[in-house]
């Protein structure tokens, strides 16, 4: 079921009312029923893998829990891990292996061909891994215990508003919220509510109407030129933030209505001043989890600096391949570590620019390099990907030319068409983007987004209806699945 | 919780509202007949009896917009009624016409102007196809239960809370007087028919186009109307797929259901034309004149 759904928009207050109506005690039982629906009405086969996800680390959870002896221990962890990643290398990657191996034997000149699994990915199956694993890792070592309930676990995994595309969250985190009962809070509503309103405005206004304008240049990329890319390549970058960003937000307000807070996913990615701090602020619950337990188990930034930088190249590597089975994936996690490294080398030279230079030019070299490394994560393949990077800088100076422009603006301005249905599409596109950070801007100061709530009633929910207005209006209603659906 | 619900509730009414106020501005602001509107619903009558009644696209809508229907009344002495919308396939004409039947009109005689790739293809009949429309709660729920799809009933009353709602303002009613100075090239008429058909031809909608068709007839034979199919006058040479247009007509008429007749080469002047398809003010009286009012007659001399 996807939020941004008719579908949704009944099953939701429905859920809602039902939730605060039952007894306490059955608000679980309530929850995986909703949760079994939501993610099985379109997909019952794939309950299947979940349970047995749930039922295998349930199982193995307690068996490290009652086992003394560290190697018993240790083997029920490593039995945990290999059976969650058993199941994702199945149905996520060994389609996508075998092509690569088959690829390479040819090129040695030994082919081989084998044969496709017609399978497909269960949704959220990447997320539940991850989600999962941590329960496992956090048991082993000691700062979880393990759950006793199979329904409080089972939910924990299997918890509707974050099942389909995370946020990834932290048993030490959510488990309590679940073993105790949750009172209805009017504050929790009306807060979930903002929240999940400003999620929809993301997605269905700002996230699919940028779509189009990607795809058309990412689907052929060869019929375009330099300034397209760049044109498209920064826009996929706020789509793919506002998209995801909006699901998140979703996810939370949602989750927040029933008087549970999941894990802040996104901070304005876009206004970090360096990497580091990109990560820090983008996807926030996968990347704390390759800290946790990739990272740091490796050694993290405590030890030598060649160890520290394999370390920084494996954990992208992975976070790259977990976004999908395709090297385009995997060779945007290594740029991003590479970028790290070389901001790791420059760290000392960076620290002497002046103060303003390194405020203001910061976000804008972090948005530069970030945005460069989405042209391999959008790509459909890396010949696509070689391409638009390798012409980034291609047809520029046909902007200067009288001749070349009525050619250019058949490439751009008839060719970028959607939002308002004629010319106004990418020029309607960058507005919007601009409206985001300058919103952004103003709410990452608490006291300027505290003093709208202090504003009288009539003036906030004039600005609701507005905001709903907009949303309505502008908003596209087609039912663009959400992008991180496909990891 | 309760008071949570009651704030909840007040929001919803007042966005009911705002909802209401947006949708009946237009009705406040003007008055609308069928001479000044492209749209059914702000025009559509309760409780009377017309002589003839028309359907179609916008062939059948011409005949009455700018002014037209006035002069088409006097030129037949019928009172008339158009229902007839640009764009539309046979799907939301049937559906205007159940909502005429259920606000109690009725008709002696229905002339529907259908065009020959409607037999091959539905692109007109995309998800804004009310947007001109005002929203009607019984409208709204016949919709529904009719079937049509999720995206166009959320659009139906999407586009009444849009910008361009508010704009609406009745059409200019001093005729259409625009009139080609020759007739079209070959390379223009098939510039034409390529853009028609540029969505490809699909032969199974031939056979829904007859069901939907069987089932309009059949719906006239119960009301007591009697159902005329007209291929309208037009510049362009024979579509590609009139043949099957033909064929599913005469089939029709063969079980006795309906009446037909092709006009599509009925008007070769191109003074009574405002481009390639339509007719022109007075295209609409010469025509009205010279062939709608002997066909009437001749189908039904009581008339």
């Amino acid at each position: 079921m996807l939020f941004n759904s008719l579908h949704f928009l009944i099953f939701f207050p429905v859920v809602f009312l039902l939730y605060y109506l039952v007894r306490p005690k059955m608000q679980n039982s309530l929850l995986l029923a909703a949760s079994i629906y939501f993610y099985g009405v379109y997909f019952p086969k794939y309950l299947l893998v979940l349970a047995a996800v749930i039922l295998i680390d349930f199982y193995l959870a307690r068996a490290i829990q009652q086992t003394a002896e560290e190697k018993g221990r240790r083997a029920y962890l490593i039995l945990s891990i290999s059976a969650n990643c058993l199941i994702l290398f199945f149905f996520k990657y060994f389609n996508f292996f075998s092509g690569s191996i088959s690829d390479f034997l040819s090129f040695v000149g030994a082919p081989t061909q084998f044969s496709a699994l017609k399978i497909l990915l269960p949704l959220g199956l990447s997320f539940h891994t991850l989600q999962a694993m941590s329960y496992t890792i956090e048991v082993y070592r000691g700062t979880e215990k393990a759950e006793r309930n199979l329904l409080v676990y089972s939910l924990y995994v299997f918890f509707f508003p974050q099942l389909v595309a995370g946020p990834i969250e932290r048993p030490h985190r959510l488990l309590p919220q679940l073993r105790t009962p949750r009172c209805f809070s009017e504050s929790n509503v009306l807060s979930g509510l903002r929240t999940t309103l400003y999620g929809f405005l993301l997605k269905v206004v700002l996230a699919d109407r940028l779509g189009p304008l990607v795809d058309i240049v990412y689907s052929s990329p060869r019929s375009f030129t330099g300034v397209s890319f760049v044109i498209a390549t920064c826009i996929f970058a706020f789509q793919i933030y506002a998209d995801f960003a909006g699901y998140s937000l979703i996810a939370l307000g949602s989750a927040k209505m029933l008087g549970i807070d999941l894990v802040r996913n996104f901070n304005s990615p876009y206004l970090a001043g360096s990497i580091s701090e990109f990560w820090r602020r983008w996807h926030v619950s996968l990347s704390s989890w390759f800290r946790d337990y990739v990272y740091i188990p490796l050694g993290g930034s405590r030890c030598s600096r060649l160890r520290k930088w394999r370390n920084i190249f494996v954990v992208f590597f992975l976070s790259g391949l977990w976004h999908g089975a395709n090297w385009t994936f995997v060779v945007w996690g290594l740029l991003h570590g590479l970028y790290l490294i070389i901001f790791d080398l420059l760290k000392n030279a960076f620290a002497r620019i002046p103060y303003l230079i390194r405020k203001f030019g910061g976000p804008v070299l972090t948005f530069i390099l970030v945005a460069f490394s989405w042209i391999f994560f959008r790509a459909q393949n890396l010949s696509d990907a070689w391409y638009v990077a390798s012409h980034l800088f291609s047809g520029w100076a046909d902007l200067f030319s009288k001749a070349a422009r009525p050619a250019l603006h058949a490439e751009y301005f008839s060719k970028f068409v959607y939002l308002l249905g004629s010319n106004g599409g990418l020029i309607g596109g960058i507005v919007l983007i601009i409206l985001l950070l300058i919103w952004e801007g103003l709410v990452e100061n608490t006291a300027r987004s505290k003093y709208f709530f202090r504003l009288p009633l009539v003036v906030r929910w004039g600005v609701y209806l507005f905001v709903i207005w907009g949303l309505v209006n502008f908003g596209m209603f087609a039912n663009r699945p959400f992008i991180y659906f496909i990891f | 919780m309760g008071k949570l619900f009651r704030k909840i509730s007040v929001f919803l009414v007042l966005s009911c509202a705002v909802f209401l106020i947006f949708n009946i501005v237009p009705f406040l602001r003007f008055s609308f007949t069928n001479g000044n509107t492209f749209s059914n619903l702000f025009i559509m009558p309760s409780g009377q009896n017309f002589d003839l009644l028309i359907l179609g696209n916008s062939h059948g809508r011409f005949l009455s917009a700018w002014g037209n229907h006035e002069k088409l009344e006097s030129v037949l002495q019928k009172k008339i009624f158009n229902l007839a919308k640009n764009g539309n396939s046979i799907r939301p004409e049937r559906l205007y016409f159940e909502y005429f039947l259920q606000k109690k009109n009725k008709a002696k005689t229905i002339l529907y102007f259908v065009d020959s790739w409607q037999v091959a293809k539905t692109q007109w009949e995309d998800g804004n196809i009310f947007f001109d429309e005002p929203f009607l709660p019984a409208f709204y729920a016949l919709a529904y239960r009719v079937g049509f799809k999720s995206e166009v009933l959320i659009n139906y009353w999407k586009t009444k809370v849009s910008l361009g709602w508010l704009r609406t303002v009745p059409t200019p009613i001093e005729g259409n007087l625009k009139a080609l100075a020759t007739l079209p090239s070959p390379e223009e008429k098939n510039k034409a028919i390529q853009h028609i058909y540029s969505f490809g031809y699909d032969p199974v909608l031939r056979e829904d186009f007859k069901n939907q068709a069987e089932l309009l007839a059949i719906q006239a034979i119960q009301n007591n109307m009697r159902l005329i199919f007209i291929l309208p006058p037009q510049l362009l040479r024979e579509l590609p797929t009139k043949n099957e247009m033909i064929s599913v007509l005469q089939e029709l008429k063969n079980k006795k259901l309906i009446d037909f007749a092709d006009h599509s080469n009925i008007i070769a002047e191109p003074k009574f034309f405002s481009d390639l398809y339509h007719l022109n003010t007075s295209g609409v009286i010469f025509y009205g004149e010279k062939f709608i009012k002997p066909l009437l007659e001749k189908m039904n001399p009581a008339n």
